[in-house]
């Protein structure tokens, strides 16, 4: 392989990591951003008054977001996000107000969390 | 299991056009860094090919990262002495005309024993067939020998090495200990300041430090 050629390859290369690392880091924090959004949402409609189809809404929107988010972030949080409001949505099918406002806190530390252990930030690098 | 075999497929396909990128080495010529480099590749490589919960860019992303800082540190080498010496370090010469270089070995971190050793792979069993020996900057040694050296006919035994008399050798070389000491003294010698003395049947061979090394025979039976 001709070196000007190897040159441009890695050039390229590191211009598309950087670049994908770049819009990762804003795709991410857009994602938690939007979901912290979601649950806050729903948290403020009341205790007794949690509306089942924003619930679902959720779930959905996270399912769809999960797809993307597990090529680069691991299955297993992303699963526990997913799990959690599974839970949810039992629970206000059920009736059950107590146990989904405490999944709804869940959920939203879990979104923060997420936000800062794959954030690009110092802690992480160290 | 599918998931397995092609991210296996993948990372493999990845390290093949990485290493084709990095160009052709064979492994005993590696540099330090090149060393470095091909061992963390190994286990970024293996993380991701067995679990699945790890996304594939966690393995593919590193290692594209180290091709990628293998081919500027190259290309940087290329072009600069001073880089390449800062990066690899300089080619030492070990054994010269007087024989070993002690104060080589030590900037080098090896020993007497390490240098032999070194030599014999290369099938020379005495210093004296060695004019020169470098140990080059990925860690091998080149000899350049010395013409019409005579060859050993026996293993030497080495009985003094780096100032310190081995006693299980003196016995394999059938040596008296008190005779070499009267022999040393004789010759105005210490044992702290021989970096290697060897037996081969009558035949001497004494390195003191900072002097050319002496071959010597001795009648049967002087030691």
């Amino acid at each position: 392989m001709n070196k000007k050629v190897k040159l441009a390859i890695a050039i390229v290369i590191l211009v598309l990591l950087f670049t994908s690392g770049v819009l990762e880091e804003i795709y991410l924090k857009n994602v938690f951003k939007e979901l912290s959004a979601r649950v806050e949402e729903i948290m403020r409609t009341g205790d007794e008054n949690y509306d089942y189809r924003a619930v679902v809404e959720l779930d959905e929107w996270w399912k769809k977001k999960h797809s993307t988010l597990e090529l680069f972030l691991p299955h297993v949080q992303l699963t526990e996000v997913e799990a959690t409001i599974g839970e949810l949505k039992g629970a206000v099918a059920a009736g059950d107000y107590e146990s989904a406002a405490a999944l709804l806190n869940r959920i939203l530390n879990s979104s923060n969390a997420l936000e800062e252990m794959f954030g690009f930030r110092l802690g992480n690098i160290m | 299991m599918l998931v397995i075999l092609t991210r296996t497929v993948i990372i493999f396909t990845v390290l093949l056009l990485g290493m084709r990128f990095m160009g052709k080495r064979q492994i005993g010529e590696l540099q330090p860094f090149e060393f470095v480099i091909t061992l963390a590749i190994a286990e970024l490589a293996c993380t991701p090919m067995q679990d699945i919960s790890i996304p594939i860019v966690y393995g593919l992303v590193p290692l594209l990262i180290f091709f990628v800082i293998h081919f500027f540190i190259t290309y940087i080498s290329t072009h600069s002495i001073k880089f390449r010496k800062l990066l690899n370090g300089k080619p030492f010469i070990i054994i010269n005309e007087n024989g070993i270089d002690i104060e080589a070995l030590k900037q080098l971190n090896m020993n007497v024993n390490d240098l032999l050793e070194s030599i014999r792979s290369q099938e020379y069993f005495s210093i004296e067939q060695v004019r020169f020996a470098i140990v080059e900057t990925n860690g091998n040694v080149s000899i350049l020998p010395e013409e019409n050296a005579r060859a050993p006919q026996s293993i030497p035994v080495s009985l003094i090495v780096e100032g310190k008399l081995i006693d299980e050798n003196l016995k394999m070389g059938g040596v008296d200990k008190n005779k070499l000491n009267g022999y040393l003294t004789a010759k105005n010698l210490k044992v702290k300041d021989i970096v290697l003395m060897t037996i081969e049947g009558t035949r001497l061979l004494i390195q003191p430090k900072d002097k050319k090394y002496v071959v010597e025979t001795i009648a049967e039976g002087a030691l």
